[in-house]
């Protein structure tokens, strides 16, 4: 339930993180039940080999601005290196160290704020992608796990699954 | 607890968030004469009768009432169409696993694809029960197998 005196944006992360959208993507494996610290959200979604990959995404103004995702060492609570990006698929195009910049990349897809704040266009040229203020978290997890579905954790690196 | 129940084309699944555990399945979905309730996922019916805490436990669940014992689903992918039948409890993506399977596509040529309906822009959720996409009054609903382009540059 909502926490007290949370303002519009949280509540209504709060209801999403309790929907069937959510709730089905727990249960099928593609996430994890995900925890809210405002403004902040850590997730944990499944890549194509089973391993799991944390992200932590920002969720103030939610919905009406995308969520910004950012690989991230739950372990450590810090960004994830480079070298323990997942490989394969399409995750070398989504996940790329250098964008929009090397201090603080993004994920490379039209429902993250990044993305969308640097290409305008997507939203009308992607509409089935791009993020819009009807979107829920559960969609945003189930693009960056769509991007996931062929990809690889390094071994030595990734939380195991379960 | 937390009950998603889906209806026949109603596409989302309606969230009682505060559900108690001897609550009747039926009196969350309401089933109308000749529907039957199905276990989302699990293509096995479940007397409506049972409680929620009875069917779930502690759990989340999702549930669906439909008329149809069967679905037919027709996939277009490109010129080609091929039927598929499912549960109507079946998930959309076993749906599109059982398409890509009978259109004999590669991991390769299968891996962006999505079902749509017809004219619309929005992929079907995965993990939805295909019965929450066929409506009312008929067994079947068509859908587009489609490439989900990423956008570049």
């Amino acid at each position: 339930m909502p926490e007290p005196g949370a303002g519009p944006a949280q509540q209504r992360i709060e209801r999403d993180l309790h929907s069937a959208d959510f709730d089905s993507g727990v249960r099928a494996g593609l996430w994890q039940q995900a925890v809210l610290r405002w403004p902040h959200l850590t997730a944990v979604v499944t890549a194509g080999d089973g391993r799991q990959l944390g992200l932590r995404i920002a969720v103030d103004d939610y919905p009406a601005l995308a969520p910004g995702g950012r690989l991230w060492d739950l372990d450590r609570d810090v960004p994830l290196p480079p070298a323990r990006w997942p490989a394969g698929g399409s995750a070398a195009q989504v996940f790329r160290p250098d964008w929009p910049n090397s201090t603080s990349p993004a994920p490379y897809i039209a429902c993250d704020r990044e993305g969308l704040a640097a290409h305008p266009n997507w939203a009308d040229e992607h509409p089935g992608r791009a993020w819009n203020p009807r979107r829920t978290i559960a969609f945003y997890l189930r693009q960056i796990h769509h991007e996931l579905r062929a990809a690889k954790l390094p071994q030595d690196q990734a939380r195991s699954a379960g | 607890m937390r009950i998603h129940t889906y209806s026949a084309g109603g596409q989302a699944a309606v969230t009682h968030p505060d559900v108690q555990p001897g609550t009747l399945l039926r009196d969350l979905l309401a089933p109308q004469n000749g529907d039957q309730v199905y276990l989302v996922g699990q293509e096995a019916e479940v007397d409506a009768d049972r409680t929620a805490g009875e069917v779930f436990g502690d759990q989340p669940g999702h549930v669906i009432s439909h008329h149809c014992r069967q679905v037919t689903v027709t996939v277009t992918y490109s010129t080609r169409d091929e039927l598929v039948t499912a549960h109507p409890s079946t998930l959309v993506k076993k749906v599109r696993a059982e398409a890509i399977k009978e259109l004999e596509l590669s991991p390769a040529e299968s891996a962006d694809l999505v079902l749509r309906l017809p004219g619309s822009t929005e992929e079907l959720v995965a993990t939805n029960p295909i019965g929450a996409y066929v409506p009312k009054g008929t067994c079947a609903v068509t859908l587009d197998l489609v490439h989900a382009i990423r956008p570049q540059g």
